[in-house]
């Protein structure tokens, strides 16, 4: 497979009951490049101008645009357009890479200085503000975690298991419901697959990550020539997990939808759960009720220049 | 004993000098409020540093720089003393269901232009984890053992150290390793077996999230109890002590706050668990001399009151107004109680305003907090403003407030003569008073609380007259005596016009009267000097509501409307419309202050996410 190439349409628009006096927010809005994603274009455009619009990298290394709104308006319109090269993606040697014991153990605090990418995986290891680390998520991982098994083999018996027992139930969950409910009705959304499976591996000692971004649904067989299709990657935006597992780096894994992350995933952002990279986060005064429209667009294009990319890469 | 006034002096004059702010930096202590259990302390604090006492809504971030809402408009805030968790100080990038933090604070700390003290995420240090790096610590950095020894602590997430723990549970203290977890110490030697292989499994499953002490004997000191039976009794104490940070190194204050357990020798001393907290001081050197005064730099700054703060001063003049009339309008009324037509009257006026139930027993409404417009309410609404803006009262005027509501609750509860407990209500209302005109800096919130009690005065005593004069008959000898008690003014009118009480001059009094504070006169000219005043302050047109309705009324006089005759019915009419009019301006000046300062304050802020 050859790299492929996907525009992104991700459209907010509040509306407001009362006008809003005020406002701040956070943007997570800014696709990451990294080893299997290249961004090549992005843009975000918001409506009303905002009287500051700056941006910074967080804690996790995401492109965060903060806006101040400061005159009084009754809507928020947030457009991020976004253009990506996605490499073809290699083979993953499930039964390859260090045993998920080791691995935890390796995990655990030592006196020792360590290695970078050691440190940078301890933080994804802990509680979360979404996600608690309980007895009761490692009970429910047990028979994923076959002793001597490599962490791959844990992670992709685990996605499985999570994604045959519970429901996708649009709808019924919200972002404020707590793991511990999601898990014991058995139905949620993407995020809390996400986060039920990041819970269940950091229970067993390994460490995990939230990944928020896209989901191209339109199947890899599909014919190149349809091009410029408009695909309805669902209407929102998608979330799942990458889980650490040496030496293969971070991998990643798709519970809501039984699938290795491959050429289909569009990543935005990373963070230890949701609360570190929702896409948009406002503090406002005034406003009232609001409604929330939220519309996502993603479309693969053909490619024609492959060698056109390498200017435009941010 | 040794002073404590340069530590805190040494805490001010540290944050003036992080914070760039050139000569006159505007430093303020940020509080959770009034819910929070230490807010005591924040205000005490906030008032041994002169700084100003601010809740997250009296800041706002404005491109990267924080600004207190004042007054006169937005103020740029240079440094903050932060009273405050960490995950709770911006809903913004932290908690988002915190109500109490300032949105954007993190973005004003990053971009540096904001001192915040302590910084955020020096709350870990907290952990008692660390306790157990310090000897290590202050080897590798200073190179020197601890002076003061630490208790022996073992961080579980140290495997050496959770094999220690497993197998000495027995002379261990377990706790927890993050300051939000929820688990309560757990003492090795008080478990059963069962409990000991839980907490054994609970600490090999999460061992960095808990940490391990060793059992020591904590401090006792006598402790005197005016109410037991053994009064000197041991009791166990624990002892917080402080520093501060100098641009020359650290400052540690010459005495603390002691923790003192409610039961007498325990293992764990906590506020939550009751007991309490005394001062600890450190006794001086016999020939010690009275230190120097400090030269300090001469920082200045005025009127850098939150709004919020001069909102509840406003609102705190204007109820102690309203218990005062309500107070005096039921005592003047229960007094009428032997004259069955004046008493009618007078109690459907109560009944009116709310103030008395139309069933029941009128004695124990007074009592009654359940009533919403009853005295007992207001009372409570008086003490929440007062609690609002306690940094700005004396200790004196805030004990009087606190005295009064107690005595009051008590003489409520006791079912004492309601007459009885309105008398002292009134004379500590009146002293209240006194606090307002000679204990108060008269600063613009002191400007708005006389404004407050003014306008609540005005619309009170005008609507009382006007709805009186309204009435087809003149008021009788009796309601005259009546109105005069409720109008503060019984005695004026006596040692003046050494007769019973006639209409016209009661009216003069009352209404007319620019010498005595009670009257509507000098009320009203009081009113325009302050809001000229404010005006001047504020750079804008004076608010002129008020010129209309008096002008309207000083047209009218109170000569020859006592009699029974229609002209004299006229009269009084118009006499009653020109002060209903005056009263609905009143309140319609209260109102556009109201909106005009404080309007801001009240949106509420709420967080969104996708």
């Amino acid at each position: 497979m050859s790299p492929v190439r996907y525009a992104v349409r991700h459209e907010t628009l509040y509306t407001y009951g009362r006008e809003v006096l005020h406002s701040h927010q956070q943007l997570h809005l800014t696709p990451r490049s990294f080893a299997r994603q290249r961004c090549l274009e992005h843009r975000i455009r918001i409506d009303p101008q905002p009287a500051v619009c700056s941006e910074h990298f967080d804690a996790f290394g995401n492109r965060v645009t903060r806006v101040e709104l400061d005159r009084p308006h009754a809507h928020l319109q947030v457009v991020a357009t976004m253009e990506l090269s996605l490499e073809a993606p290699r083979a993953l040697p499930l039964a390859e890479g260090e045993s998920w014991e080791r691995v935890r153990d390796e995990l655990l605090y030592t006196a020792c200085p360590r290695e970078p990418q050691w440190l940078e995986a301890m933080r994804f290891r802990g509680e979360s503000p979404f996600v608690r680390i309980k007895r009761l998520f490692g009970e429910f991982a047990s028979d994923c975690l076959v002793p001597g098994s490599t962490v791959l083999e844990v992670a992709g018996r685990l996605m499985a298991k999570v994604h045959a027992e519970f429901t996708y139930a649009p709808g019924e969950t919200e972002i404020a419901t707590p793991l511990l409910e999601v898990f014991h009705k058995r139905r949620g959304v993407c995020q809390d697959y996400a986060h039920l499976m990041i819970a269940c591996l950091r229970s067993a000692g390994l460490a995990a990550r939230y990944v928020s971004g896209y989901l191209c649904t339109q199947s890899s067989a599909e014919e190149p020539q349809a091009e410029r299709t408009a695909l309805l990657g669902a209407d929102a935006s998608h979330a799942w997990v990458a889980v650490f597992a040496p030496p293969f780096d971070w991998i990643e894994f798709d519970p809501t939808n039984n699938v290795c992350v491959q050429q289909q995933h569009v990543a935005l952002a990373w963070g230890r759960d949701f609360s570190d990279v929702s896409p948009l986060r406002g503090v406002l005064l005034g406003g009232g009720t609001h409604t929330l429209a939220v519309r996502v667009a993603v479309r693969r294009l053909r490619i024609q220049q492959p060698d056109r990319t390498a200017g435009l890469t941010r | 004993m040794r002073p404590l006034a340069g530590f805190f002096n040494t805490l001010r004059e540290s944050l003036m000098e992080f914070a760039a702010g050139g000569d006159a930096p505007l430093v303020v202590v940020l509080t959770p409020g009034p819910f929070n259990e230490t807010f005591f302390e924040h205000a005490y604090l906030a008032r041994q540093l002169g700084l100003p006492l601010v809740q997250g809504q009296d800041l706002t971030v404005r491109a990267d720089t924080v600004f207190m809402k004042t007054l006169l408009g937005l103020r740029r805030v240079h440094a903050i003393l932060r009273r405050m968790d960490d995950d709770y100080c911006d809903p913004l990038e932290l908690r988002p269901d915190s109500a109490l933090g300032v949105p954007g604070m993190l973005g004003a700390v990053r971009a540096g232009r904001v001192v915040l003290a302590n910084a955020l995420g020096s709350g870990l240090l907290e952990s008692a984890a660390w306790q157990g790096f310090l000897p290590g610590a202050a080897e590798a950095l200073l190179g020197e053992p601890l002076r003061l020894p630490s208790v022996a602590t073992w961080w579980c997430g140290e495997r050496p150290a959770l094999d220690y723990v497993v197998t000495h549970l027995e002379q261990l203290v377990v706790k927890g390793t993050f300051p939000n977890q929820k688990f309560e110490p757990l003492f090795g030697r008080d478990l059963g077996r069962e409990a000991r292989a839980s907490l054994i499994r609970r600490l090999r499953g999460r061992p960095y999230a808990y940490v391990a002490q060793e059992r020591v004997s904590l401090s006792q000191a006598p402790s005197w109890r005016a109410s037991a039976a053994l009064r000197l009794a041991p009791r166990t104490l624990t002892m917080r002590v402080y520093a501060v940070a100098t641009p020359s190194g650290y400052q540690v204050m010459p005495g603390g706050l002691a923790r003192i357990a409610a039961e007498g020798v325990v293992d764990i001393v906590s506020s939550q668990r009751g007991g309490g907290s005394k001062d600890v001081w450190v006794l001086a050197d016999r020939d010690m001399r009275e230190a120097e005064p400090q030269i300090l730099p001469r920082r200045v700054r005025h009127d850098e009151l939150p709004s919020q703060l001069v909102e509840n001063l406003y609102w705190l003049g204007r109820y102690s107004e309203r218990c005062e009339d309500k107070a005096r309008l039921v005592r003047a009324t229960l007094a009428m109680r032997t004259n069955a037509t004046v008493w009618r009257r007078a109690r459907e006026q109560c009944i009116g305003y709310g103030v008395l139930p139309r069933e029941g027993d009128p004695a124990r409404t007074v009592f009654d907090d359940a009533h919403e417009a009853g005295l007992a309410a207001d009372l409570g609404r008086l003490g929440w403003c007062a609690t609002q803006s306690r940094s700005r009262l004396s200790a004196e005027h805030w004990r009087s407030i606190s005295l009064m509501q107690r005595q009051f609750q008590e003489a409520g509860a006791t079912q004492n003569d309601p007459l009885d407990a309105l008398d002292r209500l009134l004379v500590a209302l009146t002293a209240l008073s006194g606090f307002a005109l000679d204990d108060m800096t008269q600063d613009d919130g002191w400007r708005l609380l006389m404004l407050g009690r003014r306008l609540e005065r005005v619309q009170f005593l005008a609507a009382l007259l006007s709805d009186r004069l309204a009435a087809r008959t003149p008021p009788l000898q009796g309601e005259l005596e009546w109105l005069l008690d409720v109008g503060g003014l019984s005695i004026t009118y006596r040692t003046r016009y050494v007769s019973t009480p006639q209409l016209a001059p009661a009216l003069q009094l009352l209404v007319f009267e620019q010498g005595s504070p009670r009257a509507l006169g000098f009320q009203w000219h009081a009113i325009r000097l302050a809001l000229a005043d404010l005006a001047q302050i504020l750079g804008a047109a004076p608010d002129d509501q008020l010129d209309e309705p008096i002008a309207q009324l000083t047209t009218l006089s109170s000569v020859g409307i006592e009699q029974q005759g229609e002209q004299s019915a006229a009269r009084r009419q118009s006499l009653s419309t020109a002060l209903s009019e005056l009263a609905a301006a009143a309140a319609q000046v209260s109102d556009r202050l109201v909106l005009r300062h404080f309007s801001h304050v009240d949106l509420d802020l709420h967080t969104v996410a996708t």
